[in-house]
């Protein structure tokens, strides 16, 4: 590839040279387009279903005063995460600390590519990040040991071992919304099976899978634990056994997929499709719990289907991360441990959500239709991170093929 | 005082034939010497290469005693520090200067003092008379005018030699003829050394003192204009100076060449093996009228007249004698109708004569002075 | 003399003998390049453009044959080792069709259709204003050139307000609301995608046509018409094939960018799942596929490379017979008589279609609670100056209030606008050398390698940017973490619009002023300070203008390469949307939109220049 790049420069007398180069890379990549492998590849791999890589690091001799101590030295953190919300929690931070803090929001893609090469170059800017993609945390960042888990030894106890590993700060849900005002008798849509029926064809709002990563995840998950609730609720719709032997979370994407879903390249445009002053057709659409803050601001009209069979969406949680290479290691844990504090987990819970240390008050706000988070929200499996990541690219390809 | 010697100068573009290949030149103090030749024979190079705008392949110039380019020695002064001084075909005014700036601007990095600098730019435009423009911009200007902005800027720095590439082509007739008075008047007055290319041979006969013809990155010939007139030092000099061009016939096809040869060997027995080409100068060429009787050592033939032209002053006339066209200047009116046949006659010692290389055979006898006197006998 | 200095020790017997040694001429040659530091400039151009362009593409590239982490399933290798999966994966695959064949059949579709439009309306408006006297000509010189200032996914969006129906997610747009039915391929893909980046591409050809139409010699039309050529002939026959260079130029960047752009296709393209090679590639870079990113750039890399080849071609085989008028060129204006008004007409439908309806759909967003709805109490102020908005922690009042929007727009002039200066002068260097290096190899190479930025879609080869620079390599400290870093990025990015018309304009002007100077006795430094920059006023200025409004609309790298969340005006703009104040998001937008404009306007009238000057043919 890069001989292509140098022969395309020298131009006198090259020309022909440069289309012979042209022609043999032409040449090449059809060569390399025939000899791939010839079936195609099958998900899941060789890697184990376990948060490989690195373990957390529980920090038993685990000191307050002598973090805030040196983290002052240190002077100053940033840290990334994927919400504004982040620039009121490092203004908290300092405020309670008095270390200058900085919080970059960014989205987790780009945070994934400057960590992973910051940490290759040995030049590391960001100190710790909180995180809200599972999959490429555990299969890149710290499979890579780019980053991290630390846990303070005084909040081990309080924190139960499935949100340790990776260390899990806070959660929020993706739920499926529907007009009251049209609807006023409650949400039309009464199983997850519904969506993927050609009843729903062409009336459920999303964001587009391909672009969101999150929920492709969503459903991977669903694959590896959703498979009885899924099923039973198949055979409550339907009647009769979902064949056994499928997967019953693909044969839903399938649906799901074939139904033609309107995409949407933001939540905010989903949640117009439902929610909008004018809007008059019978849809439901599958949105972030944010978004319940533009009902009053917008006249929106909008309810989480709370009697949707099995699950009215699903939680997804955010992590906390240190930089291996950091500059600024105290610091950087003392966000962490402010963040698992209901001082700082209460700067990111304004619309709502769930704390992972479980002995915090969850934020009081709730999307109108919402009751409790736990039962009605699908769960994540921290543990299948890892197949999650690899199995983020056979999804999209599942989703891809019978997306019409 | 510089007299500026090229020695076995090459400079090749690319990978074709060079455009000046070992050349050898010498460019006598004070003299306003040409270099004439068809586009590509590499005299605009040779130009270039003198002011240091093109660097060598290889060979040596200097000007006066001090080594310009060496490629033994491995010495470069570049152009700015030549102390020369060049006038471009298409002038190269800087449209954002004022002309005074313009003419101002070598002094200026010479670092004279502003009123110095003010003083000698005045005097400049004023030689160039274009004194009145001083604070227009070269864009107000015609090309006329430009040029003389342009001769102007490059007096301004009294340079040791001025270069000229071909500073009169883009003016009209009337101008050109202007400023061909203009060069030799600047020429006499401040005794530079100037060299000047260009393609028309008009323009190097009228005002160099030294004529260099080159052709195909070679010297052919360098001499005084009239020299290279009157003795062409081979075919091509032949072909290329003089207008109409020099008639040249190979001998020895037909009655008239033969007869044409026998005439010329008759007096020049030791040319026998090496005559092959013989020319003859359209204006040595004589139409004689009835009865006329031409003295010795005339070469009288028969021709038949295709056309004849009007040039005002004369007529250029087409005849053929055998198979071979020659073209003559009449200062009468030829009164014949085409298809007539007439008698022409030539001096022999006006042919030229060249051997199969092209190149001149010796003249018995050094006669150049001789040949310019009967050239104005016959044109009377 | 010459014979008498020669050392006849060291000179091995030769057929060049008055030559000299090896030795000797090489000294020679060096003392030659010491006074002529072109040749010098070229080659340190050329070495620092081929690191920082070819570098991180190589970088970006290399990743199609390498088995990436996390993909060693599907691959069946181990991370690192050599693989033709990807390759596989984009043109042979199960998804190839969707992934690659699919968007690349509606690239060529979609591109050809831009240029079509892009030409036809350029075309036409350039002729309007260089050669008839259209009723304000001189503001709608200005003002057509606008729409280039407007991000381009601005026309998607004003689109939608217009367009939308209700088959896709969000507010329906006026049209509907009006009760009128807009079927899905008016309001969504080709037909959209097409005219909205047509609306936004077509003052490239304003600008190069109208240059070229200026420049054409009117003695070769008037001789046409002479010889009995009527008008229609002699736009055909005459001044169309004279304008084929400038044709084919303004093709090829035209081409260049849609190859690139993903925003305006995407939002467009969604919801009838229409997809290009760039939001294909869009896909790839946000689910991290490093190695389908890497086969997609490749690709778009080919085929932008291969445009220019042709272009090449066109341009060398067009020299031949292309006299760029000098003396004969003159304003000459065709009376339109009654067509006047029309004309002016028709102008104005241009302007409003490229300019007023996407400013107005953005400023009406910026006052709306609800997109779309024409209620009273559905406008407000507030986003603008509102001193308290409820939820929305890091921008808790309008974006005129507070310090964020002045910091981030101090942020954009300081490294944008120093980033285009550093275009504008190196671009200019360029074209210095490239001219003065004639058909030497640096020059050509110079050429092609300034381009080729424009040719690789940003996203895709930012963040090889950060591991360029991160850590310190020969003399180039660890620039990442600071401002600089950015500041070079952006101009090399943008170069190619600096160098194009550094090299059209130092071509125009060729190499005797400069020279003139030399002989006058002007070392290098001076010829550059006292002649070069003073005559190429204008095309620095174009130089370094266009660069800056391309520039100021940069994202991706600003992304990538700031660190402590230095707040450009675009990264303010996206974090706004993330605060769901979309019509906070915009307002900011309109505010790059009035920067580009005030920044261009304020520059042609300080340096008495037009943009068009500089851009050439």
């Amino acid at each position: 590839m890069p001989s292509f790049a140098l022969g395309a420069a020298p131009r006198s007398g090259g020309r022909r040279r440069r289309i012979a180069v042209s022609l043999v890379l032409a040449g090449a990549l059809g060569a390399a387009a025939a000899c791939a492998p010839s079936t195609g590849p099958t998900g899941t791999g060789a890697a184990t279903d376990s948060a490989s890589g690195a373990k957390p690091q529980i920090d038993s001799d685990f000191d307050l005063e002598a973090l805030v101590a040196e983290a002052k030295k240190e002077g100053s953190v940033t840290v990334y995460d994927s919400t504004g919300d982040i620039t009121e929690t490092a203004a908290a931070f300092t405020a309670k600390y008095g270390i200058k803090a900085t919080g970059v929001k960014s989205k987790v893609g780009d945070t994934l590519e400057k960590m992973t090469r910051e940490n290759q170059a040995g030049n590391v800017t960001i100190d710790a990040t909180f995180y809200e993609d599972g999959p490429s945390l555990v299969g890149q960042l710290l499979a890579q040991k780019v980053v991290y888990t630390w846990i303070p030894g005084s909040l081990v106890k309080d924190i139960p071992p499935s949100r340790q590993s990776p260390l899990q700060v806070l959660s929020k849900g993706n739920m499926w919304i529907y007009n009251p005002k049209l609807f006023p008798k409650g949400c039309p849509v009464k199983n997850i099976w519904d969506l993927a029926d050609p009843a729903w064809k062409g009336k459920v709002a999303m964001q587009d899978p391909l672009g969101k990563p999150n929920i492709v995840e969503f459903f991977n998950q669903l694959k590896a634990g959703g498979e009885a609730g899924l099923r039973q609720a198949y055979k409550t719709k339907y009647r009769k056994e979902l064949a056994s032997g499928d997967s019953a979370a693909e044969a839903w994407v399938k649906g799901l997929a074939k139904n033609g879903p309107i995409l949407t390249s933001s939540d905010d445009d989903a949640t117009a499709a439902v929610a909008s002053p004018n809007q008059t057709k019978d849809r439901v659409a599958l949105v972030s719990n944010a978004k319940f803050r533009d009902v009053k601001e917008k006249s929106y009209s909008m309810r989480v289907c709370a009697e949707m069979q099995p699950w009215s969406g699903y939680q997804y949680p955010k992590y906390a991360a240190v930089a291996t290479k950091t500059k600024h290691p105290a610091a950087a844990k003392l966000f962490v441990y402010f963040m698992l504090t209901q001082q700082g987990v209460d700067t990111q819970l304004g619309n709502g959500g769930l704390p992972g240390n479980p002995a915090l008050k969850q934020g009081t706000f709730l999307p109108d239709g919402l009751t409790d988070w736990n039962k009605q929200l699908f769960v994540f499996d921290p543990s299948k991170l890892k197949s999650d990541f690899d199995n983020l690219q056979p999804m999209q390809d599942l989703w891809r093929l019978n997306h019409g | 005082m510089p007299t500026i010697t090229l020695s076995a100068v090459r400079k090749s573009y690319g990978s074709g034939p060079p455009a000046v290949d070992n050349l050898d030149l010498e460019i006598p103090d004070g003299s306003f010497t040409c270099l004439l030749g068809p586009s590509g024979c590499g005299k605009t190079t040779t130009l270039r290469m003198i002011s240091g705008l093109e660097p060598l392949n290889a060979g040596t110039i200097t000007v006066g005693d001090r080594i310009m380019d060496s490629t033994v020695d491995g010495v470069f002064v570049p152009p700015e520090k030549r102390g020369m001084g060049l006038v471009f075909q298409n002038y190269a005014l800087w449209p954002h200067l004022t002309v005074a700036k313009n003419v101002e601007f070598g002094l200026r990095v010479r670092k004279v003092k502003p009123a110095e600098r003010a003083e000698r730019a005045a005097v400049a435009l004023k030689m160039m008379q274009i004194e009145w423009a001083a604070d227009r911009y070269p864009a107000q200007l015609s090309g006329g005018q430009q040029q003389r902005v342009s001769l102007a800027r490059m007096l301004a720095v009294n340079p040791n030699v001025l270069l000229l590439d071909e500073p009169l082509s883009n003016l009209d007739a009337q101008l050109r003829l202007d400023m061909r008075a203009e060069l030799k008047r600047i020429h006499d007055e401040t005794g530079h050394t100037i060299v000047f290319v260009t393609h028309d041979q008009l323009e190097a006969m009228t005002m160099a003192t030294h004529v260099v013809v080159m052709n195909k990155g070679h010297v052919q010939q360098m001499a005084p204009p009239m020299e290279v007139y009157a003795r062409p030092a081979n075919t091509f000099v032949a072909r290329f100076v003089g207008s109409p061009p020099m008639n040249l016939f190979e001998v020895g096809d037909d009655a008239f060449t033969e007869t044409a040869r026998d005439q010329v060997l008759a007096a020049r027995p030791d040319l026998t093996d090496r005559l092959t080409t013989i020319g003859a100068r359209p204006e040595n060429l004589r139409l004689l009228d009835e009865g006329d009787q031409p003295p010795a050592g005339t070469y009288v033939f028969e021709a038949t007249i295709k056309t004849a032209l009007p040039t005002g002053s004369s007529w250029t006339v087409l005849v053929t004698a055998g198979d071979t066209e020659l073209y003559f200047v009449s200062y009468t009116d030829v009164h014949a109708a085409p298809g007539a046949t007439v008698r022409c006659a030539v001096r022999t010692s006006d042919l030229h004569l060249f051997d199969a290389s092209g190149d001149r055979l010796p003249d018995e006898a050094a006669d150049a002075a001789l040949t310019e006197e009967n050239t104005a006998t016959w044109a009377s | 003399m010459a014979a008498a200095t020669r050392s006849p020790d060291t000179a091995p017997p030769e057929a060049d003998g008055p030559a000299g040694t090896r030795l000797s001429r090489l000294r020679y040659r060096l003392s030659v390049l010491r006074h002529e530091p072109t040749h010098l400039l070229g080659i340190l151009l050329v070495i620092a453009l081929l690191y920082l362009v070819l570098a991180p593409l190589v970088a970006v590239l290399s990743d199609s044959a390498q088995v990436q982490h996390g993909d060693e399933g599907q691959a069946r290798q181990d991370p690192g080792s050599f693989t033709s999966y990807y390759f596989w994966r984009v043109f042979r695959s199960p998804v190839a069709r969707i992934l690659f064949w699919e968007p690349l059949l509606h690239t060529v579709v979609v591109a050809l259709g831009v240029t079509v439009v892009a030409v036809v309306l350029g075309g036409s408006m350039a002729w309007l204003l260089t050669r008839t006297n259209v009723m304000g000509r001189k503001w709608l010189s200005t003002a057509l050139v606008v729409p280039y200032m407007l991000p381009s996914w601005t026309f998607a969006l004003a689109w939608l307000a217009l367009f939308k129906n209700d088959s896709s997610g969000g507010q329906i747009g006026i049209l509907e609301s009006w009760g009128v039915h807009t079927p899905n391929w008016l309001a969504y893909g080709q037909v959209p995608i097409i005219l909205c980046l047509g609306l936004h591409y077509y003052p490239f050809v304003l600008l190069l046509f109208g240059n070229a139409l200026r420049r054409i010699d009117s003695q070769l039309e008037d001789s046409a018409r002479i010889l009995g050529a009527g008008r229609r002939t002699v736009a055909g026959r005459i001044t169309l094939p004279l304008m084929l260079p400038s044709l084919s130029s303004s093709v090829l960047l035209v081409f260049g960018r849609i190859l690139g752009t993903f925003g305006t296709p995407y939002i467009l393209g969604l919801p009838v799942d229409y997809s290009l090679l760039s939001t294909s590639l869009f896909r790839a870079v946000n689910s991290h596929q490093r190695g389908v990113t890497a086969v997609l750039t490749a690709v778009i890399v080919v085929v932008g490379v291969l445009v220019i080849l042709v272009d090449t071609r066109l341009a060398r085989e067009q020299k031949r017979f292309i006299t760029v008028g000098g003396k004969g060129a003159m304003d000459r204006v065709s009376d339109l008589g009654r067509w006047r008004r029309p004309a002016l007409g028709a102008a104005l439908a241009v302007f409003t279609a490229g300019v007023i309806l996407p400013v107005a759909t953005l400023a009406l967003s910026t006052v709306s609670k609800t997109p779309g709805v024409f209620r009273a109490d559905n406008f407000t102020l507030k986003y603008w100056v509102g001193s308290d908005l409820p939820g929305a922690p890091g921008f808790p009042h309008g974006v005129l209030r507070g310090s964020q929007l002045y910091e981030a727009a101090w942020n954009s002039l300081r490294i944008v606008g120093l980033a285009a200066l550093i275009c504008g002068v190196v671009g200019l260097l360029v074209g210095y050398v490239v001219v003065r290096a004639g058909s030497s190899r640096t020059g050509s190479l110079l050429r092609q390698i300034s381009f080729l930025p424009y040719m690789v879609p940003g996203i895709a080869f930012a963040a090889a940017f950060l591991s360029l620079f991160a850590v310190r390599r020969g003399p180039v400290p660890a620039l990442y973490g600071s401002v600089s870093l950015l500041v070079l990025v952006l101009a090399v990015t943008h170069l190619p619009y600096a160098s194009r018309s550094g090299i059209s304009a130092m071509t125009q002007l060729g190499r005797e002023p400069e020279e003139a100077a030399q002989i006058s006795g002007a070392g290098w430094f001076t010829r550059l300070r006292k002649i070069i920059i003073p005559i190429q006023r204008g095309a620095l200025t174009t130089g370094v203008i266009l660069p800056f409004i391309s520039g100021l609309k940069e994202l991706s790298i600003v992304i990538m390469l700031t660190t402590t969340g230095t707040q450009l005006l675009t990264t303010l703009s996206i974090n706004l949307v993330d605060y769901a104040y979309d019509q906070m998001a915009n307002a900011v937008v309109l505010v790059i939109a009035l920067v580009s404009f005030l920044a261009t306007y304020l520059t042609q009238r300080l340096t008495k220049t037009n943009l068009s000057s500089g851009l050439g043919g």
